[in-house]
C-alpha cells in the first residue's frame, strides 16, 4: 500500500496525470466532456467547504449562497456588459470575498447549531432574494443567453470557443486552485485554521486570532465557491433559482464530509463520487434525495474521515517536503539557535520587574476566586505558585493570560496595561502558557503541532505563503529548524510524524510545553505541567524548564509536585482561599505556619 | 383609525402565528435541556405531521384517530432520530456529527414525504373551525382559527411549565440537563430522560404542525425547514432554553414578521427575521432571557 502510495504521488506520476487529464477530452464524446466539467466545479465546491468547514471547523449549511452569487455576479455581467468570462470569473471571485467577508462579521462570532442555523437561513435569503429580485436576477424564470460553449456563444480572446476549450479553462482553474490551496494548508496560516478548529482557547494562547483565522477562511471558501458559480453559469447557459436550493447546498456539504474534510484529495474524491454515480446509475437519480439524506445520517457514524480516512490518505500540513527538495543549496543564516541574538540579550536577567499583577480581584458570580492578589516577577527569574485545589493558582495563570476577564485591578507586562485583552493579542505580546491538560491538535502530528507554536513569530503575507515565495519558504525552513533543534532536546524525534493524539499523556504534555517554549515566550506560565508525569518524563521537563531559564525567561509554574517545584523555583507564592498567605524564598516557606496550617492543618488545643 | 385597525390586526395575527413559532422553539428547548442538541430535523418533524394528518384524513379517520395516530408516529421518529443521530455523536468533541446526523433525518423524511405526497403544496382542511369564522372583538375581527392556536400553544406551554416546575419528571430533566452522570449516580434513568425528552420535542412538533398548516391553508414538503430556521430565531431571540423566552422571542418574531409582511413586503418577512437572527446572535448572542455560558478551562 506504502509502496503504492509512493507511486501515486511521485512528482513523475502526477505531470503524466495531468497531460493525460489534459488530452483525455479529444478522445471523449460531449455529454463525457460534460461530466467532466462538472467534475472540475463540483472540485471547487468541494475545496470551498473543506477550507471553511474541514480545516477551519466552521459548519455551513448554506454554501450554495455562494455559489448562486458567483453564478449571477458573472452571468449578468457577461450579458448586461459582454465581458469576457476571464473578467467575470475574477470579478465573481472578488466579489464573492467581500460576501465571504460580510458574513463572517456576524458568522465568526457564534459556534456550532448556532452557526448551522445562520446558514442555514443565509442559504434561504439568498434563494430568496434570487427568486424576488426578477429585474437582475430573471425571478423564477431564471437567466438564459449566457454565453456557453456547448450554444457556440462563448469567446475566449475572439476565438469561439468549444466545449474541449471550456474543458481546458475549467482544468487550468481547478489546478491552479489546488497548488494554491495546497500552499496555503501547509502554511501557516493553514495550520492556524485547523488549530482554531480542534480548540479555539489553545489557539489563541499562541497568539492566533480565531475571529481573523475564521474571517479569512470565509473570504477565501466564499471566492473560491465564486469562481465555481461563475464556471457553472456559463456552462449551463441558463441558470434558475432552483439550481441553488438547499438541496445544492448539502451536496456540496456532503462532497466534503464523505471524501473526507481536512485533506486535499478527499474532497476531489467526494466530488467524483457525486459527479459520476448519480450520471450512472439512473435509479440513484430517482431517489438522490433520500440517498444524500442517508448518506448525512451514517456517514459520520460509519467513515468519519470519508473516503480519505478509508484510504488513509493525510495531508501534510507543513512545507519540509517542498524545502528539502528545492532550496538545500542555500545556506542560511541565523539558523541552529532558538533564541536570535536580539532576544538574548533583551532577556538578560534584570531586577526590574516584567510583570505587575496589582491588587488583582476575581468574582465568579458571587464567589470570589481571587482576592487581592499582588505580584512582581522579573526576567530570568522561576516563581512558584502553590496552595490547596480551589485556592486560585489557576484562575490567576487565566486572568494573566487573558483568558478570564479581571473583575478589580490591574495587570502591566513590559511596562504595558494588558489587564482584559484578548488572549491572543497578550499572546502576541510573549506570554505563553500551557494548560492543565494538554491541548495541543490531536489531528496534527508532533511536528506540526510544534511549529503551531512558532506561529506569532511567522511574518510572510497571504500571497507569499500561496505562491510559495523563497522568502516564505525560507521562513518555514527557520522554523522547522528550531522545531527540530526541540525535538532533539526534548527525546521527541521519533515521534515527530506521529499524531499528537496518539501519543500517550505524558509525552502529549511534552509536546505542549516544547510547543509553548517554540513561541519564544517573554514570559511562560506553566500550569501543572508534571501532573501525570513518570520520573523520566519528570527529568526531562525539569531539564526543559531548566533550558528556558537559561535564556532568561521567566516563568510562573504551578504545581503539587513539591520536590519538583523547590528544585527549579527562584520565589515561591502560596495561595489559600484566593488569597496570598506566603511569599518569598522556599526555605521560608517551609517554616511558615500559614502554610503549614493550609497544607496539614493544626490541632487545635483548648 | 382605520390604519389603526390594520396594525391591530397585524398584531393579533402576529401573535398568533408567533405563538406556534414559540411551540417550535420550546422543542428546540427540550432537547437542548437534556443533551445541549438542537434537532436539525425539527421542521420537517412538523411538515411530515402535517402530511401524515392530511394522510390519515384522506383515509376516512375522523380528526381525533388522526390526530392520534399522528403524534404516536412522530413520537416513534422520534425515539429512532435520539438513538441513530444523537446517542452515537453527542459525546465527539465537534458537533458537527449530530447537527449533520439529525439534518440527514430531517431531509430523509422531507423526501420521503416528497416521494409519497409529491413535491407540490397540499390543501390542508380548516380544524374545528372554518377559515372564515370571525368573532370582533375591540372593534377588530379576530379569525377564530387564529385564536384556537393561540389558545392552543399557549395552553401547552402552561402544562410544560407546570410539568417541569412541580412534577418529578420535569426535577429528573433538569437534573439531567445540569449533569447527565451526576443524575445517573443519583438513581436517575439519564438514558430514558433523554430519550423522554426527544419524545416530548416530537410531539411539540406535531401539535406544531397541526396548528400551523390550517393557517398556511397548505402543505409542501419543503416548508418545514424554512419554518424550522423561524423558530430557530424566536429561541435564539428570547434566548436559548428559556421557556418565557421561547414564548416572548416567537410572538415578538411573529409580530415583526407580520408588521413588516403588512407595511414593507411579504417577500420581505423572512429576510426580516433573519435580520433579526444575525444582529441578535452579533449583539446579544445569550438572548432576552439566556443565561451567558461561561467558559471553562
Amino acid at each position: 500500500m506504502n509502496m503504492f502510495k509512493e507511486r501515486l504521488f511521485h512528482p513523475i506520476s502526477k505531470i503524466s496525470f495531468i497531460i493525460l487529464l489534459f488530452i483525455a477530452p479529444l478522445f471523449f464524446s460531449d455529454s463525457n466532456i460534460q461530466l467532466f466539467i462538472f467534475w472540475g466545479i463540483n472540485i471547487l465546491l468541494a475545496q470551498s467547504i473543506n477550507l471553511l468547514s474541514g480545516f477551519s471547523g466552521q459548519i455551513s449549511l448554506g454554501h450554495a449562497a455562494f455559489y448562486a452569487i458567483g453564478a449571477y455576479t458573472s452571468a449578468t455581467l457577461m450579458i448586461h456588459f459582454g465581458l469576457s468570462i476571464f473578467i467575470t470569473i475574477v470579478i465573481a471571485a472578488i466579489f464573492n470575498a467581500f460576501v465571504g467577508f460580510l458574513l463572517s462579521i456576524p458568522a465568526r462570532r457564534v459556534k456550532e447549531f448556532y452557526l448551522a442555523m445562520m446558514t442555514l437561513g443565509f442559504g434561504f435569503i439568498i434563494q430568496e432574494i434570487v427568486k424576488e429580485w426578477s429585474s437582475v436576477t430573471g425571478g423564477v424564470m431564471g437567466l438564459s443567453g449566457i454565453p456557453s460553449a456547448k450554444l457556440g456563444t462563448l469567446n475566449f480572446f475572439g476565438i469561439q470557443a468549444n466545449m474541449v476549450m471550456y474543458y481546458w479553462l475549467v482544468l487550468v482553474i481547478v489546478i491552479v486552485t489546488m497548488w494554491l490551496l495546497k500552499n496555503f494548508v501547509q502554511s501557516y496560516m493553514g495550520r492556524s485554521f485547523l488549530a482554531v478548529h480542534r480548540s479555539e482557547l489553545s489557539a489563541e494562547s499562541l497568539g492566533i486570532s480565531p475571529g481573523s483565522a475564521k474571517q479569512l477562511a470565509y473570504t477565501l471558501s466564499a471566492s473560491i465557491a465564486g469562481i465555481a458559480g461563475a464556471l457553472y453559469a456559463s456552462q449551463m447557459a441558463y441558470i434558475g433559482s432552483n439550481s441553488f436550493d438547499m438541496m445544492q447546498s448539502i451536496g456540496i456539504l456532503i462532497m466534503g464530509i464523505l471524501g473526507g474534510f481536512g485533506t486535499l484529495i478527499g474532497p476531489i474524491l467526494g466530488a467524483a463520487f457525486l459527479t459520476f454515480v448519480p450520471n450512472k446509475l439512473q435509479f440513484i437519480q430517482d431517489f438522490q434525495l433520500m440517498i444524500y439524506s442517508l448518506l448525512l445520517v451514517i456517514s459520520f457514524l460509519f467513515i468519519p474521515n470519508g473516503f480519505a480516512g478509508l484510504l488513509k490518505i493525510r495531508t501534510s500540513l507543513e512545507k519540509g517536503n517542498r524545502i528539502n527538495k528545492s532550496i538545500k543549496a542555500i545556506p542560511l543564516k541565523n539558523d541552529g539557535k532558538l533564541l536570535n541574538e536580539k532576544q538574548s540579550s533583551f532577556l538578560k536577567k534584570s531586577f526590574s520587574p516584567i510583570l505587575n499583577v496589582k491588587e488583582v480581584v476575581k468574582d465568579f458570580g458571587g464567589l470570589r476566586a481571587l482576592n487581592d492578589v499582588t505580584i512582581s516577577l522579573s526576567k530570568g527569574q522561576i516563581l512558584g505558585l502553590i496552595g490547596p485545589n480551589g485556592s486560585g493558582k489557576s484562575t490567576l495563570v487565566n486572568l494573566i493570560s487573558g483568558v478570564y476577564p479581571v473583575s478589580k485591578g490591574e495587570i502591566h507586562f513590559n511596562g504595558k496595561d494588558i489587564t482584559n485583552m484578548a488572549t491572543h493579542s497578550i499572546a502576541r505580546y510573549g506570554i505563553i502558557r500551557t494548560f492543565q491538560d494538554p491541548h495541543n491538535v490531536p489531528t496534527m502530528t508532533v511536528k506540526e503541532n510544534l511549529l503551531l507554536g512558532t506561529h506569532r513569530l511567522f511574518k510572510s503575507s497571504l500571497l507569499a505563503c500561496t505562491l510559495n515565495a523563497n522568502h516564505s519558504l525560507r521562513e518555514e525552513e527557520q522554523m522547522l529548524t528550531r522545531v527540530t533543534e526541540i525535538m532533539e532536546l526534548c527525546d521527541l524525534t521519533d515521534y515527530a510524524d506521529e499524531l499528537a493524539g496518539n501519543l500517550p499523556y505524558g509525552m502529549q504534555r511534552m509536546v505542549e510545553v516544547a510547543r509553548a517554549i517554540l513561541a519564544e515566550p517573554q514570559l511562560l506560565l506553566l500550569d501543572e505541567p508534571a501532573a501525570g508525569l513518570s520520573e523520566g518524563e519528570l527529568e526531562e521537563l525539569n531539564r526543559l524548564i531548566r533550558y528556558v531559564k537559561n535564556q532568561g525567561i521567566p516563568v510562573i509554574l504551578i504545581d503539587h509536585h513539591m520536590d519538583f517545584v523547590t528544585g527549579l523555583v527562584d520565589e515561591i507564592l502560596v495561595l489559600e482561599s484566593g488569597g496570598v498567605i506566603y511569599s518569598g524564598s522556599v526555605e521560608g516557606m517551609q517554616k511558615d505556619h500559614h502554610v503549614i496550617r493550609a497544607y496539614l492543618g493544626v490541632e487545635h488545643h483548648a | 383609525m382605520i390604519d389603526f385597525q390594520f396594525m391591530l390586526e397585524l398584531i393579533f395575527m402576529g401573535i398568533c402565528v408567533g405563538s406556534v413559532y414559540s411551540l417550535i422553539a420550546h422543542g428546540f428547548n427540550i432537547t437542548f435541556w437534556t443533551t445541549k442538541v438542537v434537532n436539525f430535523a425539527h421542521g420537517p418533524f412538523l411538515m411530515f405531521c402535517s402530511m401524515l394528518i392530511l394522510m390519515f384524513l384522506s383515509i376516512g379517520f375522523p380528526w381525533i384517530v388522526a390526530i392520534l395516530l399522528e403524534m404516536f408516529s412522530i413520537s416513534i421518529i422520534g425515539v429512532i432520530l435520539e438513538r441513530v443521530s444523537v446517542r452515537p455523536l453527542v459525546k465527539s468533541p465537534t458537533s458537527m456529527g449530530w447537527i449533520v446526523a439529525t439534518l440527514g433525518v430531517g431531509l430523509f423524511l422531507q423526501a420521503l414525504a416528497t416521494k409519497i405526497w409529491g413535491a407540490q403544496a397540499l390543501a390542508f382542511p380548516a380544524f374545528i373551525f372554518e377559515s372564515t369564522d370571525y368573532v370582533p372583538i375591540l372593534g377588530i375581527s379576530m379569525s377564530l382559527q387564529y385564536l384556537l392556536v393561540l389558545g392552543t400553544g399557549l395552553g401547552i406551554m402552561l402544562i410544560m411549565e407546570l410539568v417541569m416546575k412541580k412534577t418529578i419528571w420535569g426535577k429528573a430533566m433538569k437534573a439531567v440537563s445540569f449533569d447527565p452522570d451526576l443524575a445517573s449516580v443519583m438513581g436517575i434513568k439519564s438514558k430514558s430522560v433523554v430519550t423522554i425528552s426527544f419524545i416530548l420535542s416530537a410531539l411539540l412538533a406535531g401539535v406544531a404542525g397541526l396548528l400551523i398548516a390550517p393557517i398556511y391553508g397548505n402543505v409542501a414538503p419543503d416548508f418545514g425547514m424554512n419554518i424550522m430556521v423561524l423558530g430557530f430565531v424566536a429561541a435564539v431571540l428570547g434566548g436559548m432554553g428559556s421557556s418565557k423566552g421561547a414564548l416572548i422571542g416567537g410572538m415578538t418574531l411573529g409580530v415583526i414578521e407580520k408588521l413588516v409582511g403588512g407595511y414593507i413586503s411579504t417577500s420581505a418577512e423572512h429576510g426580516v427575521a433573519f435580520a433579526i437572527l444575525i444582529l441578535i446572535l452579533a449583539i446579544k448572542p445569550e438572548g432576552l432571557f439566556g443565561i451567558k455560558a461561561v467558559q471553562k478551562v
